[in-house]
């Protein structure tokens, strides 16, 4: 089993036109994903890679009823309205790549995504990736097979890089995947950690997940409590990188958009302690991961 | 991007908050006549302007100069004053407290009050956890008038004064929508004793990724804590303009040695844990991602190695998923390198992997070979943070050579 990505998922890319939609839809397609539509308003009636391109999703959908996810590859201004007209049109997983989203826009679609039962992962996600079944959005650019294998472990990360990073690492220690997930690090996330591990709870094949956090917001704070309270019963690796940002003066973001410490709130080491109070196994550094779930997958 | 006092007061104003009369001045001679009772505010980023002796309330003329004399020019948590703001002082009957943010455990908006204001919000919350009301705002209906009557009341507000509160906190909700605010907070909100309701001071914070919408908002670059440096200017023109992938948006001058150009965001601050872990001293923090083109990464590159003291520099990312590293290593980094005068001469280490690493690589040694620069090639076998020792070692090797201590 795997999460979100299964050999059921049917994929259309909104944005395929553009430079990374179409590079996207081609990867998603190359490593198994059954990938049918493309949604860019103005060019339907196109081809890209051979996949039909429509002017909007309610068309998309008449001519493949069976679409069930979508990756979002359209500039940030045209997010928040590609997001809605998606989950309007019943689509159920909504993977949003663009980066820069405005929060305001980010909070409006998680929220109409509760309300219509929709699942969003991202913004700036570089997408899901189940390995031997498929994948939604970048994760793992055209060759995903140098760093993801199938297994047992579950990797959160709000980082795209590290996603890859360190299910390779797995790799190199004979562990692989179940189901890796580039999350995004923005300060409103469509789908947190909480929200996956719950899935992963529930995975039989699961057996222990890794997740990458940094300094800024409460995220991680949730899934340290998650743990605590016993709704999640797997073991849990974390990596919570920022220490450094807590030695500059004054709240500096660096990197993600999420990463900022404001005041007590959102330091490294207060994220570290509480996972550590909860239950987790801590990795100091990403070299430590596959040590740390080797007793477990 | 946090706005100064007057600044966030000018969008309360322009709907309908109510903010005492004022106006801003930025040296003694702009000063003319300030009649008392009047309220003379350094304009800072940096709070506990308070506490600091930032914010006085004058009775006359004498007093007020005085006050705007001591407050021009000093420094405030790194920052120098250059703007002052004239308020009218008010008869002060109650101060509350009032603050719409995100909140990530809801993610939505959140509304805040307290009945106690004026202070510290986190203090208060500590002694007295109830006092302060929260009412998240579901952005599929936004802020309900009898949302905010309903967490006035928890809090203790009756009568006449909850819809005169309600009708103000309203108004807030409209300047953070409005302006795609991050935050809104209005701490002290003033009653006086003629009982109307004024923001007598405003933090209000926008979202930057949601500025291409308010094109209409004019104001300057800001750094709170300190003035920023050319090189942070700089850094920060490189995404101007050019929306393919993220270059330079974070670049933060340090004292060290070691120039950092680091890739992805979560990547560049592991490699930033493990430098301080190793003992390294950065003379910067930037990151560059999202596969943008080479001259984004040769400006930037320009930029982190144009510094006199360097004795090593760490070029360093994760296994990306879609940067080409062909393109951000060769028509990047390396064409900003072979720019810098004079011509860097200490030992440089690359970690790296993803899309065209391995051409990449190639090219990089035959340019080390035939140009002779002193490169360290790791691909994705070795780890990240190892190479952070092995570059700390090179760069002892390369002071001890140089007679440096």
């Amino acid at each position: 089993m795997a999460i979100l990505v299964t050999e059921k998922t049917v994929a259309c890319v909104q944005g395929i036109t553009g430079k990374e939609g179409s590079k996207a839809a081609k990867q998603m397609r190359d490593y198994g994903t059954k990938v049918v539509a493309g949604v860019t308003p103005g060019k339907g009636g196109e081809l890209v890679e051979g996949i039909p391109v429509y002017d909007t999703m309610e068309q998309a959908r008449r001519e493949h009823p069976q679409i069930n996810a979508t990756s979002i590859y359209v500039p940030p201004a045209g997010v928040k309205d590609a997001a809605f007209e998606a989950i309007a049109n019943g689509v159920s997983l909504v993977h949003i790549f663009s980066e820069k989203v405005p929060i305001m826009d980010a909070a409006a679609l998680y929220h109409f995504a509760r309300l219509k039962g929709a699942r969003v992962v991202g913004p700036s996600s570089i997408g899901i990736l189940s390995p031997g079944k498929g994948k939604m959005g970048s994760i793992g650019g055209s060759n995903p097979a140098e760093t993801f294998q199938k297994g047992h472990v579950g990797v959160i990360s709000k980082s795209g890089g590290m996603v890859r990073e360190l299910s390779w690492l797995l790799m190199k220690a004979g562990l692989g995947n179940t189901t890796a997930i580039g999350m995004g690090g923005d300060i409103i996330a469509g789908s947190t950690y909480t929200d996956y591990m719950e899935l992963f709870e529930k995975d039989p094949e699961t057996k222990a997940v890794v997740i990458f956090g940094e300094h800024g917001g409460t995220y991680e704070q949730q899934a340290a409590q998650m743990l605590k309270a016993k709704r999640f019963t797997k073991p849990l690796i974390a990596l919570v990188a920022g220490k450094f940002a807590g030695t500059l003066p004054g709240s500096v973001q660096l990197g993600h958009a999420g990463a900022i410490i404001e005041g007590k709130w959102g330091t490294t080491e207060s994220k570290i302690e509480e996972l550590k109070n909860a239950g987790a196994h801590i990795a100091k550094i990403p070299d430590d991961i596959s040590d740390l779930v080797k007793k477990f997958a | 991007m946090k706005l100064y006092e007057h600044e966030g007061k000018q969008l309360l104003k322009s709907v309908g908050v109510p903010v005492p009369d004022g106006r801003v001045i930025g040296n003694m001679a702009e000063l003319g006549a300030a009649e008392g009772p009047v309220v003379v505010k350094a304009q800072a980023l940096a709070g506990k302007r308070g506490k600091a002796g930032l914010i006085s309330l004058c009775r006359d003329q004498a007093e007020a100069e005085a006050a705007v004399k001591r407050v021009l020019g000093a420094e405030h948590q790194g920052e120098k004053i250059v703007k002052v703001l004239l308020e009218q002082g008010l008869r002060i009957k109650e101060e509350h407290y009032a603050c719409i943010t995100y909140d990530t455990l809801t993610r939505s908006p959140l509304l805040i009050f307290c009945l106690q204001g004026g202070m510290d919000i986190e203090e208060v919350k500590a002694q007295n956890p109830g006092k302060v009301l929260t009412q998240p705002i579901d952005l599929n209906f936004g802020l309900q008038p009898w949302q905010v009557r309903q967490t006035l009341n928890q809090a203790g507000v009756s009568g006449m004064k909850l819809i005169k509160l309600a009708e103000f906190i309203t108004r807030m909700w409209a300047c953070f929508q409005k302006y795609d605010c991050r935050t809104v907070e209005v701490n002290p909100l003033v009653e006086t004793e003629e009982g109307d309701l004024f923001a007598c001071d405003a933090k209000v914070v926008l979202d930057e990724d949601a500025l291409y919408r308010h094109q209409d908002l004019e104001f300057p670059p800001r750094s709170p804590g300190r003035k920023q440096t050319e090189k942070e200017l700089q850094a920060k023109e490189i995404d101007k303009n050019d929306h393919r992938g993220s270059v330079g948006s974070t670049y933060i001058d340090l004292p060290g040695d070691i120039g950092i150009l680091a890739s992805g965001g979560g990547a560049s601050i592991v490699i930033m844990d493990a430098m301080l872990e190793a003992g390294g001293k950065p003379a910067n923090f930037t990151e560059y991602s999202g596969n943008p083109p080479g001259e984004k990464v040769e400006k930037l590159t320009k930029i982190v190695m144009d510094k006199p003291d360097l004795n090593g520099c760490w070029v360093v990312g994760g296994t990306a998923n879609f940067t080409d590293i062909y393109v951000t290593l060769i028509d990047g980094f390396l064409k900003g390198l072979r720019q810098i005068k004079p011509k860097p001469d200490y030992p440089i280490v690359i970690r790296r992997g993803g899309p065209r690493d391995e051409e990449a690589f190639k090219a990089l040694r035959e340019a080390a070979a035939k140009e002779g620069w002193d490169f360290h090639i790791y691909g994705r076998e070795t780890s990240m943070t190892s190479t952070a020792k092995i570059l700390i070692d090179l760069v002892n090797v390369y002071k001890k050579k140089k007679g440096l201590k």
